[in-house]
Parts: C-alpha cells; structure tokens; sequence
C-alpha cells in the first residue's frame, strides 16, 4: 500500500513537472512570433521606408523631418537665402561655390534634394562633369554606406559627384546610425573612426550615452578634402582635421602647416579655408557637454505615444519642442527658456555682424593694394591675417547652433577674429599709405546681394538656367535608373501582422 | 514580462538595478534564496496554467520586499541621520508609506499592459548579434584592406 502511494505521488509529479517543461518550450517559442518585426532587413538597406515597417513610431517621427514651417529669430526649417539676408558673405567667399547659393540647412529628409537644387554642385549634363567630387555625397545619404561596402572608401572618395547622381537617391535616413540587426547606434562613416584613431582613441570605447552624440558627429563636424593621401592621389579623401584639438586655433595650425587652403580669394588672393559646419566640436565646448548631455537628449527627446516610451526622430531645433526637450531638466517657462536662448544668440550675432563686413573690406582694400602694386612679400601677414581672420569668423558662423551650444567659446573666437581682423586692416591702410594711397577704398553696396554678386563677377541668371536645365533633364533620369535598382532588391516579409 | 522588461531598460534604473536588486530580498542570503524558490514556483505555476493577467502587479510580499529595496539604496534620501536623533520615528515616519504612492512612474512607467508594447529588439545580451561592435563588419574590413594596400 505504503509502495503504491509512493508510486502514485512520484507519477502525479512528474506528471506535472513535464506539463512545466513543455509549456515552457511551448511558450518560448511562442514569444518568438510574439514580438516579431514585420521584415528582415537584409545587408545595408537604405530605404527608410522599409525600415519604417518595423519600427512605424521612429519612421513617421524621423518623416517630419520634412516639415518647412519651424522658425525661431534666425533659424528656420525651411527656404531662408543666407547671402540674401547677410549679403557680405559674397565677398567673403568670392571665388568659391558658397558666393553663389547658400541656404539655411533644411531637415534631414531634404539632404538629397537640396544637394542637387544648389548652385554650388553645377549643372553637370554627364558623368564626369561638374565641379564637385563624389566626396560631397558622403553625408547625404545611406546609400552612401551601402555604395563604399560595394565599391570601396577610397573608390567612393576618387569620382565626380555626377558619377553617382543614380546610385545616391535616399536621403540620411535609419542606415546612416543604426545596426539593422541590434537596432544599436553604429558608425557607418570611415572619417569620423580615421580621426578617433588620429588622436590616439578608440571609438568602440564610446559609450551609448556618447554615441547619441557620435552619431550625428559623422557629419555635424569641420572637415576637409585631403588630395595629398600618400597613395590615394586621386581620391578627395574626407578628413577631420583633429589631429592636434578640436579647438579653433588648433585645427587652424593643423591647416597651416598642411599648407591646405580650400580656394584662393579673387579679390585679396589669399589662400583662404572654409569652415563647415563644427557643431559637435563647438557643443563640446558648452556647458550641456559638460553637465554629460548628448546632442539627441535635446534634438530627439523622449515621447511617448500609447504607453510606449520611443525616441522622437523629428531632428530638428528644440525651440520646436521645448517641452520634451528642456524641460527634462529645465522647469521654467518656456518664454524664458526661449529668451535665454535668443539673448545668447542675438549677442554673438552683433559681433559676428560687424566682423564679416570688416573682413570683407579687408579683401576689397587688399585688391587695392595689389592693384597698386604690391608685392608678395608686402601682403605675406596681410593675407595670413585675413586668412585666419575668416575661418575664425566662419567656424563661429557655420554651426549655426554655435552661439548656445558654446556661447562663452563663441565669442572668445569672434573676439579673436576682430582683433585679428583690424591689426590686418592697419597693416592694409600703411601698405596702401607707402604706395602713396591715403584715401578710403571705395566699397561696393553691401547690402544687397546681386549687386555683390555682379561686383565680383557672377553671372547667377546664366548660372540658374543651367541648374533648371539639368533639374529638369538629369535628376529624373537619377532618380528613375535609381529605382529601378532598387525595385531589383526584394523585401522579405517575415509577418503579416 | 515584455512590458515589464521594455519599461525598465528604458528608465533610469536600468544604469544602476537590474530585477533582482528590487524584486527579491537583500536582508540575508537564506531569505534571499528562500523568497526566490517561493516566488518562482508562483510565477511557473501561473505560467503553466495561463493564468497571467493582462496587468502584472506586486503581491502583499513582493511590496514589503521592494520597498525594502527602495529604502536600501535612497536610505540617504528619505533618511536624515541628525533628525533620527532627535526625532522619535522618524525612520519609521519616512519609510512606511509605499515610495511608489507618489513616484509612481519609477521605474516602469504606468501604462504597462501587454498592448502598450510594440516590436521591440530585446537588448539583451544572449539574443543580440556576437558582434556588438559600433563599428560595422564591411566597414572594419575596407578600412583595414586599404590600410595594408602597399603605397
């Protein structure tokens, strides 16, 4: 009796612990089918669009990234003509693509578009032609990442840009910051690694925290074309010129002793340089940096929308949505957030005002000088001073976030490049006085930007028919050979649901 | 437990607590272990018979244990050592109501039913690629090939 109960109990109990077991399996692979994503995103997928089906709440986020009708004192997301409303930057960059057209960037979502609408890219009828390199795709598009893995970097660097007027079609979009399997943040652009690796760091240490900021530093930094890469003569490689500091004056050195200058000015001939757009190094400088805030912390707050928690992919100015943003940590009205944020840029902006029209009549009173004869040796410091006067002056503008993400640092720079910039000038005036000119040099009208454009000698209307022409001609022809590609690779669909 | 994962990895706590540092007691190692062999044996016999709700919540004990937990960890900030002396219960005062009566979103939000949760890539170690480096694989490799490329 004593052994049946025995058997009984033991029987019941295993019983059990096997009806345990296959549950679990049985549960275990049910979850699979659970939380499933709709596709398999196969290789470096550049369209968003597939991605979207996966993670439909970061998709439609990042998508408003095409919206136009943000606007705070300066800043827009939409069409806003720079030489328009600053039109001294003509002189400034006379001689070089920006005189032309230059905009106030858009969102994300117009990376391609703007790319080819520009002035600046030409209007290249084949491939081959044009004045620009493949180089200037590198930021625009995840087709990018997808071309060099197919190609090669260095091939990617040693084109035309019109040679992959078909192949880039996507703009920045999901691929350009995250690893389609993990969904982790990756860096998906060599020069960013190269120049981690020149400073003697290794990116892989970086932490999530910082590669919410790593990411957008693929771009968002200064950076140059090195035609002299021992090998790789051909190629306009792209590189940040970290080597020796972020910091103005540092990057200022390192492009001195390059012997690098981006074009030489027509007016003043000097070899001068062109700042991009140092918005992480600047940031780095600022006291969010500091306090550990990462550029998605305010660019791409948390939402949430049906109870789930997402990071909101609508990049674009805080100011839009200073609620999720500042308000994280900063309580306070959001008219005195927003007033904090215009007095610091209004300020750096009165300074930056006065010292882009000196520098640009440092250039025209240079011209005089050279017209008067002087020689090179005469104009060796002048030209030296308005060189540096100018990328100083250009690497507090370009960022265009520069005077709150850095204020102090920012008009530390614009400070440095007055001073820099009216030495200069004296030295111009006694130069001129010792060729026997003390009057002052006439100056065109600065405030308006056809008449400088037609002063330095552009032909812009000529200029825009030939952009229509090739807009109307050649990037439907782009975009069609691109889709065609593209429809070529299929979408594997994993769930229906 | 999706829901219950999801929220917490994206709180503040997913730096510093991981489940076990509030869900099962820290007071001594038995009681530990004890708690951990009781709870789990509830949690499989729920699970063997469906019986999840479509909302998970603490039981009596897991509450005692969890606010036990909370207190471990901020005693500093419920806790004034220099009151204590001087006030009678103060301890007692600070800690016995529930931390979560007022925080109630810490650390997993409120909403946190199985519909609020979305297709999620479950960030967990065992699960993701072996590969977690940021850098990807096509990229490390040309880097390298055109690195070794004689000049």
């Amino acid at each position: 009796m004593k052994n049946w109960i025995l058997f009984l109990v033991t029987a019941a109990a295993a019983f059990l612990l096997g009806l345990l077991a296959v549950n679990i399996f049985e549960r275990k692979s049910e979850a699979k089918y659970a939380y499933q994503p709709k596709v398999q995103l196969e290789g470096i997928e550049p369209r968003d669009s597939v991605w979207g089906l996966n993670y439909p709440r970061q998709y439609q986020s990042y998508q408003k990234t095409q919206d136009t009708t943000f606007h705070s004192m300066f800043g827009t997301s939409g069409h806003k003509d720079m030489l328009e409303s600053d039109p001294e930057l003509v002189i400034l960059w006379a001689g070089y693509g920006f005189s032309k057209d230059y905009n106030a960037p858009k969102g994300h979502f117009w990376a391609v578009d703007d790319i080819n609408k520009t002035l600046r890219t030409g209007a290249p009828m084949a491939p081959g032609e044009g004045p620009m390199p493949s180089t200037c795709w590198t930021c625009k598009s995840t087709d990018v990442p997808r071309l060099m893995s197919e190609i090669g970097v260095s091939e990617f660097y040693s084109h035309k840009w019109s040679d992959f007027g078909s192949q880039v079609i996507n703009p920045i979009g999901c691929a350009d910051c995250h690893n389609p399997e993990t969904m982790k943040l990756t860096i998906t652009r060599p020069a960013l690694i190269e120049a981690f690796e020149a400073m003697g760091k290794d990116i892989n240490q970086a932490s999530h925290q910082e590669m919410r900021s790593l990411v957008c530093a693929q771009c968002h930094v200064e950076y140059y074309f090195d035609k002299k890469k021992p090998g790789l003569e051909n190629a306009q490689y792209l590189t940040f010129p970290w080597k020796d500091g972020m910091d103005v004056e540092n990057v200022e050195k390192y492009y001195d002793e390059a012997q690098f200058s981006d074009w030489t000015h027509p007016l003043s001939k000097t070899p001068m340089l062109k700042a991009q757009h140092p918005d992480y190094e600047i940031y780095q400088m600022g006291v969010h940096a500091k306090r550990g805030v990462s550029c998605a912390d305010c660019h791409m707050p948390y939402q949430t929308e049906g109870g789930q928690k997402f990071t909101n992919h609508h990049i674009g100015s805080p100011l839009a949505n200073v609620e999720n943003s500042c308000f994280v940590c900063h309580r306070e009205k959001v008219e005195d957030l927003v007033t904090d944020v215009y007095e610091r840029q209004r300020k750096i902006k009165e300074g930056t005002t006065k010292l882009q029209r000196l520098i640009a009549m440092a250039h025209i009173e240079t011209a005089k000088a050279i017209e008067l004869g002087a020689n090179e040796t005469q104009l060796a410091a002048i030209q030296q001073g308005i060189r540096h006067a100018q990328w100083r002056w250009d690497y507090s503008v370009a960022s265009h976030g520069a005077a709150f993400h850095a204020p102090l640092e920012t008009s530390r720079i614009v400070t440095s490049a007055t001073d820099l910039i009216q030495e200069t000038r004296i030295e111009i005036t006694r130069l001129l006085a010792s060729l026997g000119y003390t009057q002052p040099v006439p100056m065109p009208d600065f405030s308006s930007k056809e008449t400088l454009q037609a002063y330095i000698g552009l032909d812009i209307p000529k200029e825009k028919s030939a952009k229509q022409t090739f807009l109307d001609q050649v990037v439907p022809q782009w975009l069609k050979e691109g889709k065609a590609r593209e429809s070529q690779k299929s979408i594997k669909t994993i769930s229906s649901n | 437990m999706q829901p219950q994962y999801i929220t917490w990895t994206h709180s503040s706590h997913r730096e510093v607590a991981s489940c076990n540092d509030c869900h099962v007691p820290h007071n001594n190692i038995a009681n530990k272990y004890f708690f951990k062999a009781k709870d789990g044996l509830y949690h499989a016999t729920v699970f063997t018979m469906r019986a999840e709700p479509q909302v998970i919540r603490a039981r009596q004990p897991s509450i005692e244990v969890i606010q036990a937990n909370c207190v471990r960890c901020h005693q500093d900030q419920v806790t004034d050592a220099k009151m204590d002396a001087f006030v009678a219960d103060h301890t007692a005062n600070r800690t016995d109501r529930t931390c979560w009566e007022c925080h109630r979103d810490v650390p997993h939000g409120r909403v946190r039913s199985l519909s609020s949760v979305g297709a999620q890539i479950e960030p967990i170690k065992e699960y993701s690629s072996s590969d977690l480096s940021v850098i990807p694989g096509w990229l490390k490799e040309t880097m390298k090939s055109q690195k070794s490329k004689p000049n």
